[in-house]
């Protein structure tokens, strides 16, 4: 097993020392390492690759533990690579009422595995092209959500995936766009997604972040890019998304989050801190407020927890899911038996 | 991008285009005519004359001179959205004629968010009026009184151009405006006397003893082991619990803060001077922290009578945050900040902050504008009890004490 390692190698250690922190970057490298692992790993037998597979799985979501993104791409990996075996080898699919009580275990496929790995590779390669077009499908569904002289709030202005959903919305429609400033982290990030919708054309205003209360009954809807989502409907955003998604939910104002599907966990969200990765304190308190620094406790967090009750909809690349069906998309993905890589 | 500047204009464009256009034009005929507006046109005229060069011809170029003209008053002015909230200028020298020096020096630093807080403004205002009464000079032929009441409405002029009054501050001057009519038959040293000693008693027992009587209430109400949630900073607040590790009470404290004006590092200075132990956390990372919060507790600008809390912006999330997960939230407040008012939204009534005190890292040729609003309102059923120096109260009590409290 260890010879799988060096194709991983690089890909551990860009997350470990977080090069690649979205969400878009990671799923792309990581199905790219899985596209040249299936293919020049030498492996003889389906559970084998399966095997090995998973091993990197686990290095990846070890680099990164508080990012899904590399854990979900494997999962689905390991979903096709099952899904070719299983077309192999028809004995398999034989699920007819009169099989269900016996015990006999299918034997493993006596053909040449070998004889599989174009159709995984081919199959890995389907999914790699999803991965790219992911922003484009979601994009399609900007003009359902978003009508004519609304005002919308956004609390994650680091979203990719949500600046492409406004810009294609702003094709259509007039709107006006309210962003927090979500300090203090990525605040560069921020000035560049306003600019760049206030050019195509949306009237976008920075409100401090403190400010959503005030806000929050003129707007329409609040638009979200999610990091990663549990398999309850729950998400993980930018720190401060979740208190106005809060103050959302107590005003009855539709959260409407964006998802692509690699970012969609099977997992459930058992213990929420462990979801959140923290930041520095320089960042909220310089270190030349010296005697405050000494004695206080600066907490920093860079992500928030979203509970599924205050997100009304779900935009993802295969279409718009309330949260409670998250569960269900999550079981389409990937295999039961991968959920713990 | 580039099919939007070249899309036809509509109708409604382009009347408003023509109408920028004769604006701009009125403006340079009036700059060229008067000299009280010079300095401000001659800065932007060379920049438009030499523009039509190098950008497009037309509409484009219209439309770019149209934009810096509205720059020149603000960078970020709004527009339709909350247009009825004013942006007021800072203040300056020179002193204008009939304000006296002390409240100018105050309004000034109001003006700079130097002076903060509702009773602290409140405080320096009576403290300032005072200084006013001693050094006013009564014009011959003139009741003192009757006179210091108009002269009193000029510095109060003078304030508001600052800032819109607090609360506070307009119960006090309520209250101080009965006073002068209390002694139109006297002399002027005798009616001096009175106020200026009339002053510092209302400065005792409306601000330093109600916040005494507060602190003797609530201390009681922490326990030990607590973890306490406060946002931004407030007087009372900040005092109670000094006095509660005074008492010997061990408990944590959650300062709870907000860009830009970042009030909250005033609290943490006085509570680590009192030996506290503290955290210190944005407001983006409040839901992290809240699941450890035993208690809130928060200042107030305002008590509406309909049992509102009108408090600095941001209140609000932290009371509804800790509502929705049941922790109690108290609100510590004097009865001065009591008011008969009644608001639904915080929006209706609201103050603006200078937007450039954000900081925001935009080009200068974007038109991102930014929007700093200084208060919200937090909803009744988001507050367990308001102490007062009248005892603890539910919010619903807020029309009852100004009922009794007018009549006393």
């Amino acid at each position: 097993m260890p010879d799988v390692f060096p194709l991983a190698d690089a890909l551990v250690s860009r997350l470990k020392r977080r090069e690649l922190h979205l969400p878009a970057e990671i799923a792309t490298a990581t199905v790219q390492v899985m596209l040249r692992f299936v293919s020049a790993h030498r492996w003889s037998t389906v559970p084998q690759l399966i095997a090995d597979t998973r091993a990197i799985g686990r290095l990846l979501q070890d680099a990164y533990p508080t990012e899904n993104t590399a854990a979900n791409v494997v999962r689905r990996v390991l979903a096709l690579i099952r899904e070719e075996e299983r077309d192999e080898d028809p004995a398999r699919n034989d699920t007819h009422m009169f099989s269900l009580l016996s015990s006999v275990e299918p034997a493993p496929s006596s053909k040449n595995a070998q004889e599989l790995k174009p159709y995984i590779i081919q199959a890995i390669q389907e999914y790699a092209d999803e991965i790219v077009s992911v922003n484009d499908s979601i994009c399609a569904l900007a003009v359902d959500i978003v009508h004519q002289g609304e005002t919308l709030l956004t609390p994650t202005p680091g979203s990719e995936t949500l600046l492409k959903f406004l810009l294609r919305a702003a094709q259509k429609r007039t709107f006006t766009l309210l962003i927090t400033e979500c300090y203090p982290n990525n605040t560069d990030r921020v000035g560049r997604f306003a600019e760049t919708l206030s050019a195509a054309g949306v009237s976008v205003v920075i409100v401090p972040d403190a400010a959503v209360h005030t806000l929050i009954s003129l707007v329409g809807k609040v638009v979200v890019g999610a990091r990663s989502v549990m398999a309850d409907g729950s998400a993980t955003a930018a720190a401060g998304a979740s208190i106005v998604c809060e103050a959302a939910h107590a005003n009855r104002v539709p959260v409407v989050a964006l998802a692509g599907t690699y970012k969609i966990s099977p997992n459930q969200p058992v213990d929420v801190d462990a979801l959140i990765e923290m930041g520095g304190p320089e960042s909220i308190l310089p270190f030349s407020n010296g005697n405050l620094v000494n004695s206080l406790d600066v907490v920093n967090p860079l992500w928030d927890f979203i509970p599924s009750k205050f997100i009304s909809l779900y935009i993802t690349n295969l279409g718009g899911f309330s949260p409670s069906f998250v569960y269900r998309l999550a079981l389409d993905s990937y295999k039961a038996d991968d959920v713990d890589l | 991008m580039d099919d939007v500047e070249q899309k036809p204009l509509s109708p409604a464009e382009l009347k408003k285009l023509k109408k920028a256009e004769k604006a701009a034009r009125r403006k340079e005929q009036k700059g060229e005519q008067g000299v009280s507006q010079a300095p401000q046109q001659n800065r932007h005229k060379p920049s438009n004359k030499a523009k039509p060069d190098s950008t497009k011809p037309g509409t484009t170029a219209h439309k770019k001179s149209a934009s810096t003209d509205t720059q020149s008053t603000s960078q970020y002015a709004l527009g339709t959205l909350l247009g009825h909230l004013e942006l007021r200028p800072r203040l300056g020298a020179p002193v204008p004629e009939d304000v006296n020096s002390a409240v100018f020096e105050l309004a000034v630093r109001m003006s700079a968010f130097q002076v903060l807080g509702s009773t602290e403004r409140c405080r320096q205002m009576l403290l300032a009026f005072q200084r006013m009464i001693r050094e006013y000079r009564t014009p011959p032929d003139t009741l003192m009184a009757r006179s210091l009441n108009t002269h009193l409405g000029k510095q109060i002029e003078y304030l508001k151009q600052a800032r819109p009054l607090s609360v506070s501050m307009g119960n006090a001057i309520r209250w101080l405006k009965q006073e002068i009519s209390k002694c139109l038959n006297d002399s002027e040293d005798v009616v001096k006397d009175n106020l200026v000693n009339a002053i510092e008693d209302f400065i005792r027992d409306k601000l330093d003893a109600a916040s005494q009587v507060i602190s003797q209430l609530a201390v009681p109400q922490i326990n030990d082991g607590a973890v306490i949630m406060t946002f931004a900073h407030s007087s009372v607040v900040s005092k109670v619990l000094r006095d509660a590790k005074r008492g010997g009470k061990d408990f944590r404290v959650i300062v709870v803060d907000s860009r830009p004006l970042l009030e909250g590092k005033k609290l943490l200075q006085e509570l680590q001077a009192a030996d506290i132990p503290c955290s210190y956390v944005f407001m983006t990372g409040l839901h992290y922290v809240l699941s450890e919060v035993t208690a809130v507790v928060l200042g107030a600008h305002a008590m509406f009578s309909n049992g509102m809390l009108y408090s600095r912006a941001g209140t609000a999330l932290v009371a509804q945050s800790a509502t929705d997960r049941n922790i109690p939230v108290l609100v510590y407040c004097e009865s001065i900040k009591f008011s008969d008012r009644v608001q639904l939204d915080a929006l209706t009534t609201n103050e603006l902050g200078r937007p450039e005190d954000m900081n925001l890292q935009i080009g200068a040729n974007t038109s991102v504008k930014a929007l700093h609003v200084l208060y919200d309102l937090t909803p009744p059923d988001c507050i367990r009890k308001i102490v007062t120096e009248l005892g603890n109260l539910p919010p619903s009590s807020v029309p009852v004490v100004i009922r009794e409290y007018r009549n006393s």
